[in-house]
């Protein structure tokens, strides 16, 4: 997926670069892009999922803060939207566990309200991407938010219809995605603390 | 189904000298007989205006119907599930109808709770059809808008000018609910000023000057860039005061707890127009953006921590099927819903009636 809009300016700041190890200066550019991530995810509430869900994207090599924030959220979406194939794909019958809700009709109308709210999510994850290509910051964080509040509505369901039978690949899915979108929460908010982005804004 | 001949109105002042302090304060008894002298003067002129703006809220009614349109379509499955219901068939039934609602946005509280109501009352025999169980959800509904929503007229106080704080998260549609508010009155005839208090992002102000401009309103600016919000507001307060505007419509600028010093900001501006003119501003109004569902919720309390909430705009209920989110956000907060945005242009900013509502989804 396409990373944020190029920018000449950057959202980080309070960490001194390294100095690049002189017997490699042909490739600079690699070890100050992981250092990049690294002090990024720090900020997160969950680093290793911060690491494996930018260093998955190739443009995470050459982004900056705005630029990873973005892959994060295209990550949470992209999660979100498999989550809704998934619990549709369940609901159909055409998944592999689904044998356990065929003869179940109740458990059928959840997965199809599960689909739509995972669907929901992917949308407001859409819209998140939306606004941070505007520099709506917050309005971005309002969105990614939802985006993990809906699947919420899924487990409420599941807990007061058929508390044995919510799928355990939806909750799965349903905790991925809620850290997912703590991390593209928490790397968003570096965007908005910080002095530079004040300006960009004024 | 009989209609209902009451229609709660939109805009209209305190009736009895107990309701003289603005809403949500409480006044000391010689503050309190003070602004009853001052309600004597101009107190028609705002009833005059409620009245106005209620009889054009009723002639909009069809906007608020066709605003709708996506979360009706949503609940129509309701429909199809009442139509055959019999008792044999009430735990899947309600089921269902649970599942609809939560696709809605009602929230998953809300939605259990009026399934059990319902469920009750089927139990004990006091709903024995279909018609009779989705006349009880709509009056459920309706109960919950009207006795957790507070007042959802105006209050704008009983002395001149009004002051209204506009809220919300940048981007949410802040800006344009205040040139639709601004349009709304002017058409009253009422002598609206604006105030740009949202000085940190050049193009808010821009915005706001476009709408002043549209809809013939006066408005302060300041287009130095660090201007501080707080004085901008403190100035329209006062230059509202001086020439005899009848309403001030205040922008701020719209920040989360990620930025917690600029949430901060928004206390400041409270107290300085309270400074200015003691009683104001008369409403605080957060405005939310209704396609984010039921993620209004987080908003609202976050806002409503730190500055106190009177009443909420929700926009682009036209846009989304999630309309549920609607009751939820009144329920949740026990703040009532003032208008709503259920379309692009000028006069589809409406006031909210609950009735209207329940009636639009729920036909």
């Amino acid at each position: 997926s396409r990373s944020g809009p190029p920018s000449s300016k950057h959202g980080h700041g309070g960490h001194a670069k390294r100095a690049p190890p002189p017997a490699s200066p042909v490739v600079p550019v690699a070890p100050q892009a992981a250092a990049l991530v690294r002090a990024t995810c720090n900020s997160t509430a969950y680093y290793d999922v911060c690491v494996s869900a930018l260093a998955a994207d190739p443009s995470s090599t050459t982004a900056d803060v705005r630029g990873l924030s973005a892959i994060a959220v295209s990550v949470a979406a992209a999660n979100a939207s498999g989550a809704a194939q998934a619990a549709a794909a369940l609901a159909n019958g055409t998944a592999p566990l689904a044998a356990a809700a065929a003869g179940d009709g109740t458990v059928q109308a959840l997965l199809r309200a599960c689909a739509g709210k995972y669907g929901d999510a992917r949308d407001a994850l859409a819209a998140a991407k939306e606004s941070m290509g505007q520099q709506d910051y917050d309005l971005a964080t309002v969105h990614v938010s939802a985006g993990a509040e809906y699947p919420q509505v899924c487990k409420a369901l599941f807990r007061r219809q058929r508390p044995g039978a919510y799928p355990a690949e939806l909750a799965a899915r349903e905790e991925a995605l809620n850290k997912l979108c703590s991390v593209a929460l928490d790397i968003i908010a570096l965007l908005t603390s910080s002095p530079a982005s004040n300006n960009n804004n004024s | 189904m009989a209609a209902h001949s009451h229609v709660i109105p939109f805009l209209s002042p305190a009736a009895t000298s107990a309701r003289c302090s603005p809403y949500g304060h409480r006044r000391r008894g010689r503050a309190g007989l003070l602004r009853c002298a001052a309600a004597a003067g101009q107190a028609g002129f705002f009833t005059r205006l409620g009245r106005l703006i209620q009889e054009k809220a009723k002639s909009d009614v069809e906007k608020l119907f066709s605003g709708f349109s996506k979360t009706r379509e949503s609940l129509s499955v309701v429909d199809e599930l009442l139509t055959y219901w019999n008792l044999a068939d009430t735990d899947r039934v309600l089921d269902e109808l649970e599942e609809a609602l939560l696709v809605s946005d009602f929230g998953p509280k809300i939605s259990f709770r009026i399934v059990d109501t319902l469920r009750e009352e089927i139990r004990d025999g006091k709903l024995k059809s279909g018609a009779e169980i989705k006349e009880a959800l709509k009056r459920c509904i309706l109960e919950l808008l009207t006795s957790k929503g507070g007042n959802p007229e105006l209050q704008l106080g009983f002395r001149k000018p009004a002051v209204i704080m506009i809220v919300g998260v940048n981007g949410g549609g802040k800006t344009t609910s205040l040139g639709k508010l601004a349009y709304r009155f002017k058409n009253e005839g009422v002598k609206v000023l604006m105030a740009a208090g949202d000085t940190f992002r050049a193009a808010a102000r821009d915005q706001l000057e476009v709408w002043a401009e549209r809809t013939g309103s006066e408005i302060v600016i300041d287009n130095d860039k660090k201007a501080k919000p707080a004085s901008v507001l403190s100035q329209a307060v006062k230059r509202g005061k001086r020439e005899g505007f009848d309403l001030v419509l205040c922008d701020t600028s719209g920040r989360l707890h990620t930025n917690y010093g600029l949430m901060e900001e928004l206390v400041s501006c409270k107290k300085v127009i309270a400074k200015a003119l003691p009683g104001a501003p008369n409403e605080i109004l957060l405005v939310l953006d209704g396609t984010t569902g039921l993620n209004m919720l987080q908003q609202a309390r976050e806002f409503n921590d730190v500055v106190g909430v009177t009443g909420f705009v929700l926009t682009k209920l036209d846009g989304t099927a999630r309309g549920g989110c609607v009751v939820s956000v009144v329920d949740e907060l026990g703040i009532p819903v003032k208008f709503i945005g259920v379309g692009e242009g000028m006069e589809d900013l409406q006031p909210f009636d609950a009735e209207a509502f329940v009636e639009a989804i729920f036909p």
